[in-house]
């Protein structure tokens, strides 16, 4: 049985009211990776020319690149996803935003919705 | 027996014939000036030596003010980045400095007028992207990701495509709690 990438958002929402800094970039990281796994999944069945490297900006830029309005708003919040799991990752300045989860979580629940739109199926129910 | 130096200019030399189907700035010739190129000078595409002449090879793009670029954005934009690191980015991005000049006004519908609007380079081991946070008080009164949306709907959803996935856009509150 394959992983559900979704047990990454539910970990995230979980742990999205614990302070500690650690557990907040944890929850910024976890659900990016939710997002840019549906992302992949759809580009692949879509035939995206999966390039080797640079993997996430490609395939945002490939959705912002679609003329499908959907699937550019898809590149959108993606890559504004992507923004803040560079910072969490990759930063050890303080996070400034301090909504930062709180606008993740819900443009996870965004994306999650669109991406179900955009497979003719029922989104899953939100958390 | 001559040095290794004098072995490597004695060798015979495989310089291919020139190809004179490339562009060539005339003005080299017609200045009688050779001259070296200046670590900036990108659109020096290639250098040889022969027969005494010394020939460039230009690129067709027109070398850009990527300062100048830089100094036209300062205005409304705070950029957090040393300049260097961000010229360099205008220098690999080229639609960047148009899409962030032509942002300015549908940001200031979306968000106001007078925002503090900064610039950071976020890179990762795989990429960079840059990120333009648009700062916004407590007060700010409408739903600020109904603002970006309306930016998204009125601008940016008709030229993210522009970007080769490098720009991102998104608002930040102060003193949230």
């Amino acid at each position: 049985m394959p992983f559900d990438w979704r047990e990454f958002l539910i970990i995230a929402h979980e742990l999205r009211n614990d302070q500690r800094e650690g557990v907040q970039r944890t929850c910024l990281g976890r659900a990016y990776y939710y997002v840019y796994n549906l992302g992949l999944k759809m580009a692949r069945q879509m035939n995206w020319p999966e390039p080797r490297s640079s993997l996430h900006r490609a395939l945002w830029a490939w959705c912002q690149n679609q003329s499908n309005t959907n699937i550019k708003r898809l590149g959108m919040w993606g890559n504004e996803m992507y923004a803040f799991r560079i910072d969490s990752d990759y930063k050890d300045r303080p996070i400034s935003d301090p909504q930062a989860v709180e606008k993740q979580l819900k443009r996870a629940r965004d994306f999650e919705v669109c991406v179900a739109q955009q497979n003719k199926k029922t989104p899953p129910p939100a958390l | 027996m001559p040095s290794q130096a004098e072995a490597l200019y004695d060798s015979p030399q495989s310089i291919p014939p020139e190809n004179k189907s490339f562009y060539q700035n005339v003005r080299v010739y017609e200045n009688q000036q050779i001259t070296t190129p200046t670590p900036d000078a990108d659109f020096v595409i290639g250098m040889r030596s022969g027969g005494g002449v010394l020939s460039c090879y230009y690129s067709s793009q027109p070398k850009q003010d990527f300062t100048a670029q830089l100094q036209a954005l300062q205005p409304h934009y705070t950029i957090l980045d040393d300049d260097r690191t961000f010229i360099d980015l205008l220098a690999t991005e080229p639609a960047l400095h148009s899409l962030l000049i032509e942002a300015v006004e549908p940001l200031q519908h979306a968000f106001g007028d007078k925002r503090l609007i900064y610039i950071r380079i976020l890179s990762s081991d795989e990429d960079s992207i840059l990120k333009v946070t648009i700062r916004l008080p407590a007060n700010f009164g409408v739903n600020p990701e109904s603002a970006l949306r309306a930016f998204d709907d009125e601008w940016w959803l008709n030229n993210c495509h522009r970007s080769r996935g490098v720009l991102v856009f998104d608002y930040e509150m102060q003193n949230a709690f």
